[in-house]
């Protein structure tokens, strides 16, 4: 029989997402959609406001995970998410990461992101290897 | 540049699976990566020697918007990736996009773009982007990313 390897736990990340940081997004992250910036688009929306980039929350999860497993997760990593609710700025993010298992060398995670107010943003899942 | 694509809803509909755009090469210069880290909030040493994964699939996508205007009402749902080598600062990626699946749902129009990235000849990502767009008259519940 063999041992799986221990996985690590892995901390969460939190940060708040106001506008300025989004604004920044929209130029950083390569994604300069007027529905994310103070423009007449996104008071158009059903929410009447900007909406933060779901790409900038998810990258709180890529964040958690390369703290964790390093390199490891730049040359192994596996995401896998779904959003579930818009995130309206100003916000605080914390992304998580709970061990499911391991299986040939890979820790699985279920991986999420709420808001201050519990709000879940984005699901999903993430592998990345042990060793 | 290649001159975008503009999609009308009708014609976002009909997209096929397998249809490919044209590749497009994504160079990652450190001011590149320094702006996405500063903008994001992320701080890794790591990522003073490779771009952040996410980083590459958030360019890669910026491509795909830049040359392909989709049709407004498009959200964002879902997003997969596979990273499979560390890209070293200052390379250059190659995109290549096409339609994994299209198909339609209580009226909703699902598409999922399949991406790869790859250095020269070796692959470097994959992802796949889950967009979907709402019949004309509903709001949806979750929103672009």
């Amino acid at each position: 029989m063999t041992t799986e390897p221990a996985a690590p736990e892995v901390a969460p990340v939190t940060r708040l997402i106001d506008q300025p940081r989004v604004n920044r997004y929209a130029s950083g992250g390569r994604d300069p959609n007027p529905i994310h910036l103070d423009t007449p688009e996104a008071a158009a929306t059903q929410f009447g406001r900007p909406i933060a980039h779901g790409m900038l929350v998810l990258a709180l999860v890529s964040e958690a995970m390369t703290n964790t497993f390093g390199e490891r997760w730049a040359s192994g990593g596996h995401l896998k998410v779904r959003w579930r609710a818009p995130a309206l700025p100003p916000l605080t993010v914390t992304a998580r990461a709970d061990l499911q298992k391991v299986a040939d060398g890979v820790a699985r995670y279920e991986v999420s992101c709420e808001d201050e107010h519990g709000t879940v943003l984005l699901t999903g899942t993430a592998r990345a290897p042990v060793s | 540049m290649a001159e975008a694509v503009t999609a009308s809803k009708g014609e976002f509909a009909a997209l096929e699976r397998g249809v490919a755009l044209p590749p497009f090469e994504l160079p990652v210069s450190r001011e590149d990566v320094a702006a996405y880290l500063e903008s994001t909030g992320e701080q890794n040493e790591l990522w003073e020697r490779y771009v952040p994964p996410l980083a590459l699939g958030a360019f890669a996508l910026g491509g795909l918007m830049a040359r392909f205007k989709v049709p407004g009402g498009l959200v964002h749902t879902g997003q997969e990736y596979d990273f499979l080598e560390p890209v070293p600062i200052g390379e250059t990626v190659e995109v290549s996009i096409s339609v994994a699946s299209n198909s339609e749902r209580r009226g909703a129009r699902m598409v999922v773009f399949a991406i790869e990235l790859r250095i020269l000849e070796q692959v470097v990502g994959r992802g796949r982007t889950t967009v979907l767009l709402a019949p004309e008259g509903t709001e949806v519940e979750v929103l672009p990313a």
